[in-house]
């Protein structure tokens, strides 16, 4: 047999401007694990993958022989983690942010891969290396390039004592970006600046706590 | 006649918006989206569903593939920006344009055959090295092909241009506003060709062209389908489901095009002789412009 794929997170990681229209479509939950005192520790992430992706995924490993959408547990075992080989320079395409300062995160923990109806469901945690006050922050999830199109759909929880607030893109100032790059700004300064396009297509969650 | 040129240049530059591919209004993009993610799901259970041999799976994957292609054209493809600038860009005939369009998409569709036939069998290529190929090396070739396309128009128009100022100049002692309104229509000599005539000129090497520069770089989600297939052991059924990606590609490029012909009918409606080619001359600058523009832009970014 031929050998089909070994490396397939790394598939989507590859950065090329001219893979912006979204080829794989994944549902997402969030959870926010603050303190009591209100500092923020982790977020957990649930990532949906859309079906047919998940079938790529399962062909490139060898699973699901019998197309019943369904996974034995020793092949359970051979998919988990499957999507947290994260290669050098795949930030895991979650984005915390403070007053404009970008949170440092560990690396994807494994906490859960599910297979139903054919569709991959996987959750892992994201620890913040140094805790900080949750108030304030912001979340983003997005593919720089926008090959990966994250919809913040299943749920969002927060605890501590704090509360988010998640926010749909919005599509206008997306395509406003958009036309600036391509109308307004010299080549290579579009070269620099082009990477936040999928930023641009992002859910916002903003996260408050009461003092 | 100027105004009816500001009112082209006008729709010109709103369409090109439209068209590119992040473009259009937030609707379009946030509908195309979600069709090619429902028909993104559909697909896996179709091929589920034909690989287990249910009784009429194949005509429901090729109807999903059909629509998946419809959708990914909504989205950021790059075919519908040239023969949409094609089509304002130049006199061509609807016909011939939605020919050129599915010719086009399904040219498309064997090029993505093509390479992954070559590559599985011939090169042993892994997935990755597939899309890669397609991403990396074809999808900067058809923007480079493309804003050639888009030179050569705007050349083309530049030379009409200027042809049509020298012969206007030469009747400059003629009344032409008297000709212009209709009030003689067979004074006995002409100024140039009506909007009919100019709309007949058209060749095989433009076809041709504008067939290359789309075909050239396969879509993402029709690499997949045919690898999904090859490993199924229905590649047959990836095939013809490629092709039918193609058409849905087409249909949509299809409506593009009928707006790019009417919008420029539009505008060149009330023209006749000199005022004509002159109009056509700068819309299909306007077009060819736009189109270098945009696609070197997007070349360069993807090199």
């Amino acid at each position: 047999m031929k050998h089909f794929l070994p490396l397939i997170a790394a598939f989507a990681l590859v950065p090329n401007a001219s893979k912006a229209h979204p080829h794989i479509f994944v549902d997402m939950a969030l959870k926010v694990v603050a303190s009591k005192s209100g500092l923020l520790e982790a977020v957990e992430v649930t990532w949906a993958y859309d079906e047919f992706y998940s079938m790529l995924i399962f062909e490139d490993l060898g699973l699901d022989s019998d197309y019943d959408g369904e996974l034995t547990a020793d092949e359970l075992a051979t998919l988990k983690g499957f999507d947290l080989k994260w290669s050098e320079g795949f930030d895991g395409d979650t984005y915390l942010t403070r007053s404009g300062e970008a949170l440092l995160l560990s690396d994807g923990e494994h906490l859960e891969t599910r297979v139903s109806g054919g569709r991959i469901t996987t959750r892992h945690r994201r620890s913040l290396t140094e805790p900080v006050s949750a108030d304030g922050v912001v979340f983003k999830a997005y593919d720089p390039t926008y090959y990966t199109a994250y919809t913040l759909n299943r749920g969002l929880e927060v605890t501590g004592g704090c509360t988010g607030v998640a926010t749909p893109p919005d599509l206008n100032a997306a395509y406003d970006k958009v036309e600036e790059l391509l109308y307004s700004m010299p080549t290579d300064q579009a070269e620099n600046a082009y990477p936040a396009v999928g930023a641009a297509f992002a859910d916002t969650v903003r996260l408050s706590c009461e003092e | 006649m100027r105004s009816g040129v500001i009112l082209a240049a006008t729709a010109i530059a709103a369409l090109a918006v439209w068209l590119w591919g992040f473009g259009g209004s937030e609707w379009v993009l946030a509908w195309a989206a979600d069709g090619q993610r429902d028909a993104q799901n559909a697909l896996a259970r179709g091929l589920r569903a034909l690989r287990a041999g249910e009784p009429g799976a194949l005509v429901t994957l090729l109807v999903l593939c059909f629509s998946y292609g419809f959708f990914h054209a909504a989205g950021p493809g790059h075919g519908k920006l040239v023969i949409g600038g094609y089509g304002i860009g130049k006199p061509v005939p609807l016909l011939k344009l939605a020919g050129l369009s599915v010719t086009a998409s399904l040219a498309q569709a064997a090029m993505a055959v093509l390479l992954v036939a070559g590559g599985l069998t011939l090169l042993d290529w892994s997935r990755e090295q597939l899309t890669s190929a397609a991403d990396d090396i074809l999808a900067p070739l058809s923007y480079g092909l493309i804003s050639l396309v888009g030179l050569w128009l705007l050349v083309r128009g530049l030379r009409r241009l200027l042809l049509s100022r020298s012969a206007a100049h030469n009747h400059s002692h003629e009344n032409h506003s008297a000709h212009d309104a209709g009030n003689c229509p067979s004074c006995g000599h002409r100024h140039g060709p009506t909007a009919e005539e100019a709309e007949n000129v058209s060749s095989l090497r433009d076809a041709l062209a504008i067939i290359g520069t789309v075909a050239v770089r396969p879509c993402t989600g029709a690499l997949f389908l045919l690898l999904l297939t090859w490993r199924m052991d229905i590649l047959w059924a990836g095939i013809a489901g490629v092709f039918a990606m193609g058409l849905g590609t087409a249909l949509l490029t299809v409506a593009v095009a009928v707006a790019a012909v009417t919008i420029r009918k539009g505008a060149l409606l009330q023209l006749q002789g000199a005022s004509a080619v002159r109009a056509a001359a700068i819309l299909e600058i306007l077009g060819g412009a736009v189109v270098a523009v945009l696609a070197s832009q997007i070349f360069l970014r993807a090199l």
